[in-house]
Parts: structure tokens; sequence; C-alpha cells
């Protein structure tokens, strides 16, 4: 489950990234994009790779859990809450195509900075590729840091980003009819199912069928989620009924 | 750059307060009852109260209409916990 969650987690989010580095290529060069991405990208790992083993040499496996639990459970969380407003129509849904719309258009408005190398293109492909990547690296390190999960999480992380990137290649737009609003609830439901998880670990307490507990989990997240969708729904058609 | 610490400040900690809090209220009140409960109980109920305590702080992340009675929606009251933000 761990290598599912880390590409599922990591692809949504490099697709965000992805939109934003096409939108910066088509209006102001590629090359300029890819610096600014790369750049990010460098940025990101280079944080992952300092925060990463002094997280793992800073902390007992038990207090280890319960940070990686905490983390975890930040990102699932907020992945959840979005994706039940974006579900029952209280926020827009998740689109890479509008992000790719909108940055497109930012890029187009910007000066020109610099001769020859276009700093202010850059500059918005490294903000966009920091923030984005930024979470992907964080999520990783959070589902790698629990033992035992490093190499599964880098795995799925790993063939997300093959996937995006190839993706990108081959069709130069994101995609349009991808249901990234349903990835990323069901993403959010996976995340905090092992944020609980760990947490509850990493203070010594049992769950029944031990390892297979993040899918029962996943299933009581899952549910919470539709109920409230429901109940979010019900809500906003109230006052057109009456 | 402020404006790159704040975004990065909102991916790592999300757009709400409540969640953030509900997090580590969570963590922290799971150690007190680790502390006060006994050994086996804690171990037998721990992570069911620990999941309810997850649940709570998503219902209270979520627009306050979702708890009401009859779940009537909020007239004339903008939700703090919803933002009109972008998708990401």
């Amino acid at each position: 489950m761990t290598p599912a969650a880390a590409a599922g987690a990591s692809a949504v989010e490099l697709l965000e990234a992805l939109a934003i580095v096409l939108a910066v290529g088509v209006t102001r060069g590629f090359r300029n994009a890819l610096t600014g991405a790369l750049a990010a990208a460098i940025g990101v790992l280079t944080l992952c790779l300092v925060l990463g083993p002094a997280l793992r040499a800073g902390a007992g496996i038990a207090v280890l859990r319960v940070i990686v639990g905490g983390a975890l459970l930040l990102f699932g969380l907020e992945w959840l809450r979005k994706g039940v407003l974006r579900v029952s129509g209280r926020r827009r849904r998740a689109s890479s195509y509008h992000e790719f719309v909108e940055a497109r258009d930012t890029a187009a408005a910007l000066p020109s900075v610099g001769v020859g190398r276009d700093w202010g293109a850059r500059g918005l492909a490294f903000q966009g590729v920091f923030l984005e990547s930024l979470e992907v690296g964080l999520i990783v390190l959070a589902l790698g840091a629990a033992p035992g999960h490093l190499e599964p999480a880098l795995l799925g992380a790993a063939v997300a980003l093959v996937l995006v990137a190839g993706a990108g290649f081959a069709l130069r737009e994101p995609f349009q009819r991808l249901p990234e609003t349903q990835i990323k609830l069901g993403m959010g439901v996976a995340l905090t199912a092992f944020g609980t998880f760990f947490t509850a670990e990493g203070l010594h307490a049992h769950w029944p069928l031990s390892e297979l507990a993040p899918l029962y989990l996943a299933g009581l997240f899952a549910a919470t989620a539709w109920l409230a969708v429901r109940r979010l729904e019900r809500a906003t058609r109230a006052p057109e009924a009456t | 750059m402020t404006t790159l610490v704040k975004s990065v400040r909102r991916k790592i900690l999300g757009e709400t307060r409540m969640v953030p809090l509900g997090v580590a209220t969570t963590v922290l009140l799971a150690y007190l009852a680790r502390a006060l409960l006994p050994d086996r109980e804690w171990q037998t109920a721990g992570a069911f109260a620990l999941a309810a305590a997850v649940i709570a702080t998503l219902i209270s992340a979520l627009p306050a209409d979702l708890r009401r009675p009859n779940n009537q929606p909020a007239v004339n009251q903008p939700d703090p916990n919803t933002t009109t933000r972008t998708n990401q």
C-alpha cells in the first residue's frame, strides 16, 4: 500500500508542477521553464536529503512514528477537507488544466527581465515547481521514514515521476479529463489512514489485524468523507428548494 | 520571497488553522491518555480513540453547516474554514 500511496500522492502533485512548466515553456521558452524547474527540483531534493537522515538519526523509533504519523495526518486531512469541499460543490474542482491556463496567462503578462536569460520566467517555473514538489518530497519523506517503508515510498514516487514526465513529453499539455478531484480525495483518505496508523503505533496502541489496519481505516475515513459530502450537498440544495 | 514563504507555510500547514490545531491536540491528548490510563486499556482502546479524534478534526475543519442540527446552511455568515482560493 505504501508504493501506491506514494505514487498516487506524488503523481497528482507532479501533474500540477508539470502544468506550470508547460505553461511557462509554451509562453517563454522551454529552456527557461526547465532551468527554473531543475533548480527547484535540486532545492527540494537537497532539503529532503538533509531532513531525512537528520530525522532518522535524531529520533527513537516510537517518536519517529509519531512524527511521521503527524506529518501524514497534516497532509492527509487537508487533502481530505479540500476533496470533500470539491466533491460537494463548495470549491472549484482540482484541475491541472486550469492551473496550466492560469500559469500561462501569468507567464504571458510577465515583463522580460535579463538579457538572453528570462529570469522572470525562470522564477515563475521555480516557485511553482518548488511548492508542488516540496509537498511530494515531504509526503515521500514521511511515508519512507517509517521502518521498512523507504524503498517502497521511493519506488512509488519514481514511478509517478516517470509517468508524469512521460505524459508531459508526449502530450505537451496537461490532461483535461483526469478525475483529479476524486484522485486527490482518495489520496487524502490513504494518507490519513497511514498517519493514524503510524501515530497509534508510535504511542504503543494496538490495532486489530495489525498490518491490515490501514485498509479498514481507509474504509472508515472514506465513509466519513462520503457522509460529509452528502450532508454538505443537502445543505447547499436546501435554500434552493425553499 | 515573502510570497514563497507564505505559500510554503500554506502547503505544509494547510489553509485553515483547524487541521494543524486538531492534529497537535490529538497527539497531545493521546500522550496524556497513555500516561493516565493503565497500559492494557490504552493498548486496547487507544488506537480507536485516536481514529475518532482524527475524524473529529476533519469534521471541525469542514464548514459549520455540516454540524448543524437538521443540516441547515449558515445564512449571511461567511465560513472561516472555507476559502474561495484556487484549486491547489
